[in-house]
């Protein structure tokens, strides 16, 4: 009975040496390496035994998205995610994604045909389109102080397909408080569709294509700095080079009398955008913790050679309600201005270089707000459940309207609803 | 309107907050400081799938895109 007890005792002795050597190699190793990493990054609780090997190799995410428009489109989403600690140096991470999309999407045509105010009939386009997706990360340690991932991906659809590669380097300084990050990645893009000539009469537009392709390079370049126990910034540069086919098969756009507005008879005209596209995205963001929650700040620049600008700036606070229970408001707003060659409508006769009536070009504004809870249930893991709502809107009377048009709202007002359901574990 | 008021509250809040911090920026964390540095929530995505499902979302309804990283995979969408 002693020698049991005596047992007993060594064995939780053992448990919470390491314990504890498992929190400073926590605390040492892990946290400047996991500020270094976005989308990849590591977990405060990889914690390792003092041999070296990892305590809890695996970490899954699994999740589920509802993302319903009114009137509009629903998208169901799933996504799986499981990380694999090799050793202290390697790591690799599974993706998986499946999403199914259907309902109906705006054209880009105006909504009335005539002065009498008779509307349209092809505003609004219905569709169906599932899509899978597959990813795999490969972290390793390069030095003591440097990281190196490698990533590759690839999903498909009916109609898309698309490839890509990427790797980041993220070396740490100064104590690990400061942490450079620099990456680049390549992808691919195939659409296998019937490709009408652009800017000719929908109705009589011949097929110029089956297939087009489109390349993009990003080129990052940022870091995180530690500014105090309980503050973490995050500033990151992003260089975008796309070529290519980035013209909308689905969109179109409404062709009226120069004078009155009426479309009578034209038939509208399917789109064209340029097939070049260089953007730059400046990414900036704060983590706070105050008390027992912490408030999560970011700001967005972005702009790009079509000539759109945009700011986001979002706002996420987290707080703590039990020990087990935490609540998180987030906001978010966006507005852009729009490309240059965006147009609501032409005239009859005109001949533009490139025309595109895609709302999603057009000058627009997003507003969000939403809440999430998180959970740790007696069986380990989180749970989160998120709800949001998300209205866009733009300019319902832009300068380019013409006559009867004038009277008509042009941008297609957006709300959805946003439903979220996770589980995470460690084991 | 009541959006755009609590937006820019706690725009001025975030301001100060970093303001504040950016003074003790200049001496460095010790590791055995790093306590709460270390929490899952201060990591910079400490949950994942929201990450993800936010970035489908903006993606498709926006024409910006991108800023906190690079690949990820594309949708072949344009």
């Amino acid at each position: 009975m002693q020698l049991t007890q005596k047992k007993e005792r060594q064995r939780k002795g053992e448990t919470v040496r390491s314990l504890l050597s498992a929190a400073s190699a926590s605390l040492l190793l892990a946290v400047p390496l996991a500020h270094a990493e976005d989308t990849h990054q590591h977990h405060a609780d990889h914690q390792h035994h003092t041999d070296g090997a990892p305590e809890q190799p695996w970490r899954v995410d699994i999740g589920t998205m509802r993302y319903s428009e009114k009137d509009r489109i629903s998208v169901s989403e799933q996504n799986f995610r499981a990380r694999r600690q090799l050793d202290e140096e390697n790591a690799l991470t599974l993706r998986a994604d499946y999403d199914s999309v259907s309902g109906a999407s705006p054209t880009g045509t105006t909504k009335i045909q005539t002065t009498s105010g008779a509307s349209g009939t092809a505003y609004m386009a219905s569709f169906h389109s599932t899509r899978m997706a597959a990813g795999l990360d490969w972290e390793t340690g390069i030095s003591p102080d440097a990281r190196l991932t490698l990533s590759g991906d690839h999903s498909t659809s009916k109609m898309n397909k698309s490839s890509g590669i990427g790797t980041t380097v993220a070396r740490d300084f100064n104590q690990r408080n400061t942490t450079l990050i620099a990456g680049a990645s390549y992808s691919v893009d195939t659409i296998d569709m019937d490709i009408k000539t652009e800017l000719t009469p929908d109705s009589t537009a011949t097929i110029r294509a089956t297939s087009e392709k489109k390349d993009q390079i990003d080129l990052q370049l940022g870091g995180t700095q530690v500014l105090s126990r309980g503050t973490l910034l995050q500033l990151n540069f992003v260089h975008s080079h796309a070529s290519g086919y980035m013209t909308n098969t689905h969109k179109l756009i409404s062709v009226v009398h120069p004078l009155t507005g009426e479309t009578l008879t034209y038939s509208p005209l399917t789109e064209k955008r340029p097939d070049k596209r260089d953007s730059n995205a400046l990414y900036a963001q704060i983590n706070q913790a105050l008390g027992s929650g912490v408030l999560y700040s970011s700001y967005r620049y972005f702009q790009d050679s079509w000539g759109i600008k945009a700011h986001t700036v979002d706002f996420k606070y987290r707080q703590p309600v039990t020990e087990k229970l935490y609540v998180q408001p987030h906001i978010r707003t966006y507005s852009q201005d729009a490309a240059d060659f965006y147009r609501s409508m032409l005239a009859v006769g005109e001949t533009p270089v490139y025309a595109s009536a895609d709302y999603r070009l057009a000058k627009l504004r997003t507003n969000s707000a939403g809440v999430k809870l998180g959970y740790k249930p007696t069986f380990g893991g989180e749970l989160t459940a998120r709800a949001e709502v998300m209205r866009q809107n733009g300019e319902q009377h832009p300068q380019d309207a013409i006559g009867v048009q004038r009277t008509a709202e042009l941008f297609p007002e957006l709300e959805a609803t946003i439903f979220h359901i996770g589980y995470t574990t460690s084991f | 309107m009541v959006f755009r008021k609590l937006l820019a509250c706690l725009m001025v809040a975030g301001a100060l907050s970093g303001c504040s911090t950016m003074q003790s920026a200049m001496q460095s964390v010790q590791p055995w400081e790093k306590d709460q540095l270390a929490k899952e929530e201060m990591q910079l995505v400490p949950d994942r799938m929201e990450e993800f499902f936010d970035g489908r979302v903006y993606f498709s309804r926006e024409s910006a895109f991108g800023g906190k990283g690079i690949g990820g995979g594309g949708c072949g969408c344009n």
